[in-house]
């Protein structure tokens, strides 16, 4: 499982955590719920396929990822009739506030550091809905992205990426289970995100520097010799 | 020999077991006020598998009632009041012997 997957989902769990008219939420469909719980509400990593970005056979491994990530809702009620429009209801409402989150479905951007903040590369950045900013911390805000790099010298603005390139599909199914004390119905939203990924070779033995020393063709080592220091970059 | 299941087990087994009920027949006689009835309260634990594969705990309730009783038989989508709660019927299973069971849902879960 990437990164990447896990955090498309903490965004969306964010997001939804607490959303109007739902009495349990859930990082997992998996375990026992109780029917006094309902209506439910979880979200959850369902599944990745990893596509060759480009040539398979060409530089590092690279790939582009479609992430799917379920959502599965489910509610009680004496009619079905009730039912299947509370679900349907709660499926759209869902969908499209998350599609029109400009801080969930964006191209990354720059970002001022706050004051007494010290961001870094690769730390998750949160959106503050409150104070209208960008912000480390997490407490009560939703996943912007992540630091990628700072832009200009000492001047607190720093790059932060987008959670996913694209929304590839979206898919619902409905599921009335027959049996139980009353009517239940459940949806499963599966919205799938395109993120890429590249695995660069680790290397270990950095190119520290080299010393070379050149001697004239036809004469012994004494001889005059031009030595030459060529220096890692930094 | 014939047996009267119905006389001879289910009446004396309602005797002792059965308790008062109201029928709201709104699809067996949909003009008709809701009248007084009688029946078995029982129910069991169910466990229903999501789609996601988890479990929601849930139970069956049922009311065993003696067709004899009742002039026009309980259909599914009657409603009845047990113990203060009203129920769909939800399915009717005849049992061939004069009894029924009949599945219920919770009109307010």
């Amino acid at each position: 499982v990437s990164t990447q997957g896990l955090r498309i989902r903490d965004a969306i769990f964010q997001r939804l955590d607490g959303w109007p008219g739902f009495n349990s939420f859930e990082l997992t469909p998996m375990g026992t719920a109780q029917p006094d719980k309902l209506p439910s509400l979880a979200v959850y990593l369902s599944g990745e396929v990893e596509r060759a970005d480009g040539d398979a056979n060409v530089t590092e491994p690279k790939f582009i990822n479609d992430v799917t990530i379920g959502l599965a809702f489910m509610r009680k009620a004496g009619d079905q009739t009730v039912l299947e429009g509370s679900l349907d209801s709660d499926v759209d409402g869902i969908k499209s506030a998350l599609l029109t989150d400009p801080t969930f479905v964006h191209f990354g951007g720059a970002y001022q550091e706050p004051p007494g903040e010290d961001w870094a590369i690769g730390i998750p950045i949160y959106w503050d809905k409150d104070l209208k900013r960008a912000t480390l911390d997490p407490i009560d805000n939703v996943l912007l992205g992540v630091c990628e790099y700072a832009i200009g010298t000492n001047t607190g603005v720093w790059r932060v990426g987008e959670l996913f390139e694209g929304v590839t599909q979206i898919t619902r199914r409905n599921y009335w289970p027959n049996n139980g004390e009353t009517y239940f119905a459940e949806v499963r939203l599966e919205m799938t995100f395109q993120v890429r990924i590249s695995y660069p070779p680790v290397i270990e033995d950095d190119y520290l520097g080299m010393r070379l020393t050149t001697h004239q063709l036809g004469n012994g080592a004494d001889a005059p010799a031009i030595i030459t220091v060529i220096d890692a970059v930094s | 020999v014939p047996v009267d299941f119905d006389t001879l087990v289910i009446k004396p087994a309602m005797d002792v077991f059965s308790k008062a009920m109201t029928v709201k027949p709104l699809a067996s006689q949909p003009l008709v006020p809701s009248y007084a009835a009688r029946g078995v309260w029982s129910k069991r634990p169910v466990d229903i598998a999501t789609e996601g594969g988890g479990i929601l705990s849930s139970e069956e309730r049922k009311i065993g009632i003696r067709l004899s009783e009742f002039v026009v038989p309980i259909a599914v989508l009657d409603q009845v009041k047990f113990d203060g709660d009203w129920y769909w019927i939800d399915d009717v299973d005849e049992d061939g012997q004069g009894g029924a069971s009949l599945t219920l849902k919770a009109v307010n879960p």
